[in-house]
């Protein structure tokens, strides 16, 4: 009789145990059992070697290593981004083809309407952002223009950018709608690195770029910044103004407002339309338990790729507030896509 | 300084260093030799491997293997006509038909010894430049590229040899593939036909393997013979090629000039240095007739400028973050995470990881090439295979090739459309480089020339440099003629020589 008991007291929980993995199996995998020894793809839509390249590489083991599953970076270069999240964008969204994407640009591009960008903005699943880096508007530090004031009050002030549709193009756009800057945008650079050099050189006189990118320049003394296209001022240039605290009207402050938000989408994770609600949380948490690691972030900032994490639901908030920006900004970003100057 | 530079040495030969430096030699060798994964690719796949290192291990790691892909992609365009890297397309036009002579081994000894001597001469150049190049980048600017571009434009054409209009051509067809893709300027997509495939332009690394390597395939596969046609003559050793290269010292050293010269400017790279160091050769020969059909100067140039660029090319990113290509901008990646910051600092505190540069450039090539030679002997064999048993093996290679540069499908058509117009080029006698190279330079004298417009308006004419540029160009259009002349006269004066020539 003892025995018997024992041996119910035995198989009870087992039962229990059995009927709990079973359950999972037949109603189909919920959240993060969906991607147990799955392979994900994490698509950087550039070619290796650049800032999108190193973050997915970075990010992809540890992603593997919490899901238990396989995450391969695969590059899909093309039409500055949008290819491949085009493509992504009509993908089963089951959550196995994630993208990094190139928010500001690609983003920009669905703000626009600008022909190439064939997804819809609020449509897409984000996971969370990895990085952001706000611009900095900088000249050199050999030229007359010692303040952003300096440069409002000049009449030739010339601004160099890569081109139409680039973050420095629009940037350029906003500011000379913003403040009435009587600047020339100069634009054909290969990328912001030769747009630095025309800077050193003083072939042009000013540009904005990636603060992160742009720093070793304006630590090494060959440019200056002036204004920071950011909410509020940057702990490393204390003395650099930032665009939101400068005494704007309200019409000025909804466009810079706008300017900021866009940057501020960055460079977050993304899947296709319609990710079951269960796989996204699991995919969300998950993210963000990598990009809280202490010390995965120490790790990523030392290498100068600095995590700057905002949760998927929060960028789903702002791409609202950037679908309904001022039709003032969204005529600029127009007109920026379609290179009119 | 000297100081600096030879303790630099010392941290390369520290064990760590020198192990990681001969890791990298050995990816670097396998890469360069397969078609289509580049030296740039790997670089960034390999990239998260130095987080943990030091600044020096970090580079002999990395620069060590992306120097190597270089070199050894030249093997593979001497002995089976499929460039390893499209910066090794030059190696194919007289290292092919040399081995199909049966001379592969003389035209391996030539390139492999040349492409060594020319990273010997690239890395003089880069540490000589040092103290100067702050000023020399800065004062050059978007006229002086275009000029370059244009130069460069004027030397292909006159690099068709004996039929200048088909160079001509060739070259007007260039440009307007050039012409596909996004505007610089106005952003307009231009003849894209709504493909966003089309909207970066076509790709170069599909081009170059199609219309080099694809089109040697494909005769191959016509032909039904071995790639070698001829047994291996007296002359197919590899000291003979290495002492022909020394014997032709001359376009050693043009050559490595060239290729650390044009290295520096940003966007040019590898691909257009090499035919200009070709064309440069071509046109300064004593045998001129005979490059395309197996010159052994062909070659020799196609090799030395292949390293001396690797060097030119780390100048503006050493000292300005300036990454002249697709490979110095994977390095610049390294110096973020190793915590170095590109500009004045490389050139004065931290002089000795620019220097530390200098000697892997060095080192790595020397093993790299020593390695080269021991393995030679075997390698040759392959080019007495049936053709039959090694097309299918080759045109795998070139699939991947092309697909793997920017994993699309769409690549591998544009790498069998130009294999096709490769072969029609071959039979009917139009010249490839032309063409190839005006899709390369075509974009960027665009983009330069409506730069330094919308920079200077046209002041940018009056510019001395520029003036010499457009000196140099006239003067690289009339030599030819005028060299013909002066030989027909020279015949005309020496009837007896005349006689010999018509016999």
């Amino acid at each position: 009789m003892l025995a018997l008991v024992a041996a119910v007291a035995l198989t009870v929980p087992m039962l229990g145990a059995c009927g709990a993995s079973g359950g999972t199996t037949t109603a189909g995998k919920q959240g993060c059992a969906a991607y147990e020894g799955e392979t994900i793809s994490l698509v950087v839509p550039f070619s290796p070697g650049g800032g999108y390249d190193s973050y997915a590489r970075m990010i992809a083991p540890e992603l593997a290593k919490r899901l238990k599953s396989k995450v391969i970076v695969e590059n899909q270069d093309g039409a500055g981004g949008l290819l491949a999240i085009n493509s992504l964008a009509t993908e089963k969204p089951d959550g196995k083809r994630l993208a990094i994407m190139n928010a500001v640009g690609a983003g920009g591009a669905a703000i626009a309407g600008a022909p190439g960008a064939e997804f819809g903005l609020d449509n897409l699943s984000y996971i969370g952002r990895v990085g952001a880096s706000f611009h900095i508007f900088s000249t050199s530090a050999k030229s007359r223009f010692k303040s952003f004031e300096d440069v409002r009050a000049a009449n030739d002030f010339r601004y160099g950018s890569t081109g139409p549709g680039a973050a420095d193009f629009v940037n350029g756009q906003m500011l000379k709608a913003i403040f009435k800057l009587k600047a020339k945008i100069i634009t054909g650079f290969e990328g912001s690195e030769e747009n630095e050099l025309a800077l050193t050189s003083g072939k042009v006189d000013g540009m904005t770029g990636d603060f992160d990118s742009r720093l070793p320049a304006i630590r090494n003394g060959d440019h200056r910044p002036l204004l920071l296209l950011g909410p509020k001022r940057d702990p490393q240039i204390p003395n650099t103004p930032a665009l939101l605290e400068l005494d704007l009207t309200p019409q000025q402050r909804a466009l810079a407002r706008s300017t900021v938000d866009l940057l501020s989408f960055g460079r977050p994770i993304v899947g296709p339309p319609g990710i079951p609600k269960d796989r996204l949380t699991c995919l969300r948490t998950t993210l963000q338990s990598v990009l809280q690691d202490k010390a995965f972030t120490a790790k990523a900032a030392k290498t100068g790729r600095p995590i700057n994490w905002m949760s998927g639901a929060d960028v789903d908030r702002l791409v609202q507030r950037l679908l309904n920006s001022p039709p003032e900004f969204r005529s600029i970003m127009k007109n920026a896509y379609a290179g009119e100057n | 300084m000297l100081e600096a530079f030879f303790s630099s040495l010392l941290q390369v030969l520290e064990p760590t260093t020198f192990l990681l430096a001969l890791l990298g030699i050995a990816l670097g060798f396998v890469v360069g030799i397969l078609p289509g994964l580049g030296g740039a690719v790997t670089l960034a796949l390999m990239l998260p491997f130095v987080y943990d290192m030091e600044p020096v291990q970090a580079f002999a790691f990395l620069l060590g293997m992306w120097v190597v892909t270089a070199t050894t992609g030249d093997i593979t365009s001497v002995l089976l006509g499929v460039p390893g890297e499209a910066t090794s397309a030059a190696a194919v036009l007289d290292g092919y038909p040399l081995t199909k002579r049966g001379e592969a081994g003389r035209a391996l000894g030539a390139v492999l010894f040349s492409s060594a001597l020319g990273a010997v001469f690239g890395a003089f150049v880069l540490a000589l430049s040092v103290p100067i190049v702050r000023p020399l980048v800065l004062a050059s600017g978007p006229p002086h590229f275009f000029m370059l571009t244009l130069l460069g434009l004027t030397f292909v054409v006159t690099l068709s040899g004996g039929d200048v209009l088909k160079g001509f051509l060739m070259a007007a067809f260039g440009m307007l593939v050039s012409l596909v893709g996004i505007d610089p300027q106005a952003g307009v997509p231009r003849y894209t036909f709504d493909q966003l495939y089309l909207w970066d332009g076509i790709d170069l690394v599909p081009l170059v393997v199609g219309l080099f390597a694809g089109a040697e395939v494909l005769q191959l596969m016509l032909s039904k013979t071995s790639i070698a046609q001829s047994p291996p003559g007296k002359l197919s050793g590899i000291g003979v090629g290495v002492r022909d290269t020394l014997r032709h010292w001359g376009v050693v050293v043009r050559s490595s000039a060239i290729g650390a010269g044009i290295g520096i400017v940003p966007g040019m790279g590898g691909t257009v240095s090499q035919f200009i160091a070709y064309g440069v050769a071509q046109q300064t020969s004593k045998e001129p007739e005979r490059f395309g059909k197996g010159s052994i100067e062909g070659v020799i140039a196609a090799g030395a400028t292949n390293n001396a660029k690797d060097a030119g090319s780390l100048i503006p990113t050493v000292a300005f973050g300036l990454p002249a290509g697709a490979g110095t901008a994977v390095l610049l990646g390294a110096f973020l995470i190793t915590g170095l910051n590109p500009g004045p600092e490389m050139l004065t505190t931290h002089v000795d990881v620019t220097f530390s540069m200098v000697w892997i450039l060095v080192l790595s090539n020397l093993i790299a090439v020593a390695v080269a030679f021991l393995l030679l002997r075997h390698l040759v064999k392959l080019t007495f295979i049936r053709g039959t048993w090694l097309v299918p093996f080759l045109l795998v290679l070139l699939g991947i090739g092309a697909f793997t540069a920017n994993n699309d499908f769409a690549d591998i058509f544009v790498m069998l459309g130009a294999a096709v117009f490769g072969v029609i080029a071959i039979h009917w006698g139009w010249p490839r480089v032309p063409f190839l190279l005006a899709v390369v330079l075509g974009g960027l004298a665009e983009r330069y020339l409506f730069l330094s417009y919308s920079l200077d308006g046209w002041s940018w004419l009056k510019d001395p440099a520029v003036i010499a540029f457009a000196v140099c160009m006239v003067a690289v259009v009339l030599w030819p003629p005028i060299r013909a002349r002066r030989r027909r006269a020279a015949a005309a004066r020496a009837p007896e020589n005349d006689a010999v020539r018509g016999g």
